[in-house]
Formats: C-alpha cells, sequence, structure tokens
C-alpha cells in the first residue's frame, strides 16, 4: 500500500507539477503527464455535464476506482486540481490531498517568486511533500 | 440511496439501450448526452489504463462525484454496460451488479432472441422489463 503519482494542474488545465511516489508506479514520460492531465482536466467538464442531477458544487470526480488502483482528486475554490493515485485500499487520500494544499499554500503561493499557473520549481515545497508522503506511507505501512 | 439510468454500449459507441429511473435533471437531448457519456468513457479508459502499474488491470470499475456515482463494466467483446446512481452507493459490490445485467438480463433476454440483430438497439419490451424490475430489486435502489 502506498502513494504512486500526484499530479497538480492549474486552472486552465496544463500540468504544472508531477511527482512518481512509488516504485509500483508506472515510467511516465514527461508527454504521457501532460497528456494525462489536460485529458483529466477536459473529463472532469464532461463529468459535470453528464450529472443527472443538478449540482451545487460542480466537481468533477472525487474518487475513481480501478481493479489495481485508486485515485483521489481535489479542487480548491480556486480551480487548481490535485490528484493523487495510490494501491488499492490505500486510506485518507483526501487528508493527504488536503495536506498537500496547505503546503501548496504555504511554500509555493507565498513564494514571491513564483508566477502564478506556472510549474512550480520551489525547492521548499519539494522538500516538504518528500517529507509529508514519507509521513504518509509510514503510517499507511503500519 | 437511489439509481438515475443505465446506458449500454457497443464497442463502436452506439447506445443499444438507455433506461431512465428517478433523474430529477432531464435530458435535452437524448442521443447528445449518449455521445458525450461514450466519449467521456473512452476518455475516462485510456486515462486510467495509462496511469495503471498494471495496463490489463486499468480499466476503470466506478467513480464518484459530489453528486453521483458512475459503475462501469465493460466485456471482452467490446460491450459497455453503465449504471448512475446517487453519490452514496460508489461501492464495488453496486459494480458486480454490472456483471449479473449482463449474464441475467443482456444474454437471456437480448442475445438469446432470435429477432435480435446484433449491433441494434434493443427495444423488447420483455428486455426493459426485466432490466427494470432487476434494478428496482437492488438493495441500492
Amino acid at each position: 500500500m502506498g502513494l504512486q503519482y500526484l499530479f497538480v494542474i492549474n486552472k486552465a488545465g496544463s500540468l504544472i507539477f508531477d511527482r512518481r511516489l512509488s516504485e509500483n508506479a508506472p515510467q511516465l514520460s514527461p508527454n504521457d503527464c501532460l497528456h494525462l492531465a489536460s485529458t483529466f482536466h477536459g473529463m472532469q467538464l464532461l463529468v459535470q455535464q453528464l450529472s443527472p442531477e443538478p449540482s451545487d458544487h460542480g466537481f468533477g470526480i472525487v474518487t475513481l476506482e480501478t481493479e489495481s488502483y485508486v485515485l483521489q482528486a481535489y479542487r480548491p475554490e480556486t480551480g487548481v486540481q490535485f490528484f493523487v493515485t495510490a494501491d488499492l485500499k490505500t486510506e485518507n487520500l483526501a487528508a493527504f490531498l488536503r495536506d498537500v494544499y496547505v503546503i501548496y499554500a504555504d511554500y509555493v503561493m507565498k513564494n514571491p517568486f513564483y508566477e502564478l499557473d506556472m510549474p512550480i520549481k520551489v525547492d521548499r515545497w519539494e522538500a516538504h511533500l518528500k517529507r509529508l508522503v514519507d509521513k504518509y506511507n509510514n503510517r499507511v505501512n503500519v | 440511496m437511489a439509481v438515475y439510468c443505465f446506458y449500454l454500449f457497443d464497442r463502436t459507441g452506439t447506445c443499444l439501450c438507455y433506461y431512465e429511473w428517478n433523474r430529477s435533471r432531464s435530458l435535452q437531448d437524448a442521443s447528445d448526452d449518449q455521445k458525450n457519456m461514450f466519449g467521456m468513457l473512452f476518455a475516462l479508459r485510456n486515462f486510467s489504463v495509462k496511469l495503471s502499474p498494471d495496463p490489463a488491470k486499468g480499466v476503470p470499475t466506478f467513480f464518484v462525484t459530489d453528486v453521483y456515482a458512475l459503475h462501469y463494466f465493460e466485456t471482452p467483446t467490446g460491450l459497455r454496460f453503465v449504471l448512475i446512481t446517487s453519490h452514496d452507493c460508489g461501492s464495488v459490490d453496486v459494480t458486480r451488479h454490472l456483471t449479473d445485467i449482463y449474464a441475467e438480463v443482456y444474454v437471456e433476454y437480448a442475445i438469446k432472441n432470435p429477432l435480435y440483430v446484433k449491433g441494434s438497439k434493443i427495444d423488447y419490451e420483455l428486455f426493459l422489463s426485466k432490466l427494470d424490475s432487476y434494478v428496482r430489486s437492488l438493495p441500492c435502489f
């Protein structure tokens, strides 16, 4: 059990961050990642449109499950989207994404050199993310 | 707990059957909706297979949004069964019922019907009433 991939997409649907978090995760080329991110963004719009009931918030997919992994997505009000894939039966993914959002707010958004909607290349964000992932994986594996 | 609707697509994307129960937002254009649904499934399937650690097991089983859950089952022949329920029915158990719909309703009342031409729309009363009663008997209905 553990996390596999983390993606961050900006509100226009382009990829601003991706990270492979485990050896189990598939090998994806940078091109694949860009492709997946924009597919996901487009799909979210369709998913909302296909809703049989009117929606108040207009999140799209929140959890997606397949036979080999689960995906959890989180979209705060600002329109940025975070999604993470993990092994089956991994719990508390929503809480993990919320923690990721907190460090995103702290170390990316508060960084004066970061330009909005551009790919994230911030050392402190990466360091904190790594710490968060390790902490999470340890808790899951115990 | 509610079941909203059911779609059945063949491998080419033709909607063989659409049936709805209690959905409150009615469709403006059914054929548009079916095309969008198939397009979304197509994208979703490619997306999820690509992200899977084991490509053979990457087909989605269900997803949940803030309002609904979509359950997905596909056969090796390319038939796609889709059941849309309220979001609190998001679990693998509901998805398994689609296998039963395939075996007990589709095979029995469409495939075994001598008048049924493969790939055409299924509008036999017997098939639809069996589908209806099967879904109504589900615990999540």
